[in-house]
């Protein structure tokens, strides 16, 4: 991989105050990203997956909600870090894009606007110069007639029109990473290939990395260099995105792999894993999956498996006890 | 914009229309002879008949309807049967300090209420939320004229800082600002007890939105998040309920007056009620009305100062 990781997580785990007690919704979560890299996060809804990511930009944390392990920007710790200084790192060197572009905006100022907001917070110029920059920016995501449309507020656009909106927002101050948290679900399937293709291609010429957030293994396949499955709130096997497509091996990501319904096949089967996504109050000791695990031992009940090569190239790590085996490759 | 107030003013005829006949009926199902109010006991047949005529009595109900109507249309709402004056210029006498009062109890109640909700929002669930919910409540729950007298006592009698009795007639402008502080700050603050929960609410609501995150993941600063994206959009509810208040407020204003006894439209019905003063009632009646109307049209107009998804329309 080339250069230092521009970010770095280890053992990062979110916990939530629920009845009283705290309780981990995410465990000992581990990835690095690299110099313009895409990784994919991918996993059912409710395993984790937003929260890691708000927590990457300390949106998490207040009353209800904790933070342990360790968060590295560039070197620089994130978690505990100050609120003052994270907001020096919001948008300018981290930005985020939401899953939910009709709610995401302000509805009550104009998009060029909140644009140009995010320039004027980070870069301190003029107004008028943030307006230009803004501009620029909705000429790159391809929003028409840019000028005209500067004054505009959120609900005169359409969803594809405000998510471009958004990622403007998020490109303005040029940051290093992008955190994207399914930025094209709520989307209608055309306009949701013209905003990956966008986003690929920003990602490209401004050289950021991203974090992309989905659930779609198609939509992975078509973004992202490497790939980290999540489930109930633990990564458990993370690869590059072709080897992991090739040669999954943590039971769940193969599972998930024989869902998808493939066009090439004559009769498309659906194999659905047996069995629910536990609650955060039900999380075992144990490898969390194990309860749905055709393999599971009672090895897996006891402590939580490591990220590991387990005998694979040192690239593709599984949090499992008993992995699928390592293809022998034809070299 | 202007299309819009035109089409609300039209709008708002029917209404008008409804209450000019409600007013109507109600003045002829009235158990009494007028001209017998007028008169006294005591009048001749003739003298009553006369008087019948001369208030259009005699002709047939519609005939009455029309007339009435009409005269409306012109302004003119007759003469009060006890002193003699004529309806509209009783009204024009009291109504600016009734609309001053209004006014000015409008801003005191926004000017506190307003970022007190915000800040017991912000601060949910702790001390400075308690206190303004604490607040709010004695607010609404205390009546105008215990809360009215009061601040008379202590700030008229005791301290006095200001007249215990509004000066009428011509004053200066800062005698007037003084007679007006009182009375203002009474139904100011039991507004603010109300404007501050709204806001309260509203605010609670929008800190939970979107929107919020995503100004807070570009990098916003949390004051400016709350004043520029929160506020902004919290306010938009306040606009209505403070529109709806305004409608109460001119209606309750009448034990404020009495305290300070200062003249005012409140006042003016009371009295017309107790004198059973018909024609004076049945315009106050219809001024009520069309400062309703007014108010709304004005609430509506300034929805859409706040509120950009509605301007357009
Ligand atoms: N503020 C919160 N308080 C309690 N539980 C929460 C909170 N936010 C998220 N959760 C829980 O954490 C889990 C992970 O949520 P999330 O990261 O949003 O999932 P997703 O992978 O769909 O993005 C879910 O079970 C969710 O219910
Ligand atoms: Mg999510």
């Amino acid at each position: 991989m080339p250069g230092d990781p521009v970010l770095s997580v280890q053992g990062l785990s979110v916990q939530f105050r629920i009845g009283g007690a705290w309780r981990a919704a995410t465990r000992g979560i581990d990835f690095d990203l690299a110099p313009n890299e895409t990784l994919a996060l991918v996993g059912e809804s409710g395993c984790g997956k937003s929260i890691t990511c708000a927590s990457i930009l300390g949106l998490l944390g207040g009353e209800g909600a904790r933070v342990e392990g360790s968060i590295r920007y560039r070197g620089r710790e994130i978690v505990g870090m100050p609120e003052s200084e994270l907001e020096k790192i919001r948008g300018k060197e981290i930005a985020m894009i939401f899953q939910e572009p009709m709610t995401a905006l302000n509805p009550v100022m104009p998009v060029g606007e909140q644009i140009a907001e995010a320039i004027s917070v980070h870069l301190g110029c003029s107004r008028a110069e943030a307006k230009t920059r803004a501009l620029g920016f909705m000429e790159r995501v391809r929003i028409p007639a840019a000028p005209e449309r500067y004054r505009d507020y959120p609900h005169q656009f359409s969803g594809g029109m405000r998510q471009r909106i958004v990622i403007a927002m998020a490109m303005a101050c040029q940051p290093r990473i992008l955190l994207a948290d399914e930025p094209t679900t709520a989307l209608d399937v055309t306009i949701q290939a013209q905003i990956l293709a966008e986003l690929r291609d920003l990602c490209a010429n401004l050289e950021m990395s991203m974090v992309f957030i989905t659930h779609s293994l198609g939509v992975v396949a078509a973004i992202a260099d490497r790939v980290a499955v999540m489930y109930a709130g633990e990564i458990v096997e993370i690869a590059p995105v072709a080897e992991l497509f090739a040669a999954p091996r943590h039971p769940y990501t193969q599972a998930l792999l024989q869902a998808i319904p493939r066009v090439d096949r004559e009769t498309v089967t659906l194999r659905a894993i047996p069995g629910q996504v536990p609650a955060i109050a039900e999380f075992g000791s144990g490898c969390r999956f194990a309860p749905r695990c055709p393999r599971a031992s009672e090895a897996c009940q006891a402590v939580p498996p490591e990220l590991a090569a387990r005998g694979g190239p040192e690239g593709h790590r599984v949090a499992c006890l008993a992995p699928a085996p390592v293809r022998e490759r034809a070299s | 914009m202007a299309r819009y107030a035109i089409l609300k003013l039209i709008y708002s005829v029917p209404t008008l229309l409804a209450v000019l006949t409600l007013v109507f009926v109600l003045t002829r199902v009235i158990p009494g002879d007028p001209a017998l109010m007028i008169l006294g006991d005591q009048a001749s047949p003739q003298a009553i008949a006369a008087l019948h005529v001369q208030l259009g009595l005699d002709r047939p109900v519609w005939m009455q309807y029309l007339h009435f109507l009409a005269n409306v249309a012109h302004g003119d709402f007759g003469k009060s049967l006890v002193t003699g004056q004529s309806v509209v210029d009783l009204a024009a006498s009291v109504l600016p300090s009734t609309l001053e009062l209004t006014i000015a109890s409008l801003v005191v109640g926004t000017v506190i209420g307003v970022p007190l909700g915000a800040w017991a929002a912000i601060h949910r669930n702790s001390m400075p939320d308690a206190l303004v919910r604490a607040g709010s409540l004695l607010g609404l729950s205390l009546p105008a004229f215990v809360f009215g007298i009061l601040l008379l006592i202590v700030f008229s009698v005791q301290l006095g800082w200001f007249p215990v009795i509004s000066p009428t007639g011509r004053v200066s402008a800062l005698e007037n600002l003084r007679a007006l502080a009182l009375p203002a700050l009474t139904l100011g603050i039991l507004m603010a007890a109300y404007i501050a929960r709204v806001t309260r609410s509203s605010m609670l609501q929008i800190l939970g939105e979107d929107f919020i995150r995503t100004a807070r993941a570009k990098g916003v600063p949390w004051r400016m998040v709350i004043r520029r994206h929160a506020l902004r959009n919290a306010i938009i509810p306040v606009v209505t309920v403070v529109g709806l208040y305004l409608g109460v407020l001119i209606g309750n204003s009448v034990l404020t007056e009495m305290v300070f006894n200062r003249p005012g439209l409140g006042k003016l019905i009371v009295g017309a009620l107790t004198q059973r003063d018909y024609p004076v009632l049945q315009g106050l009646m219809v001024l009520y009305t069309l400062l309703i109307i007014i108010a709304n049209l004005l609430t509506d107009l300034a929805y859409g100062i706040f509120n950009p998804t509605v301007r357009l329309r």
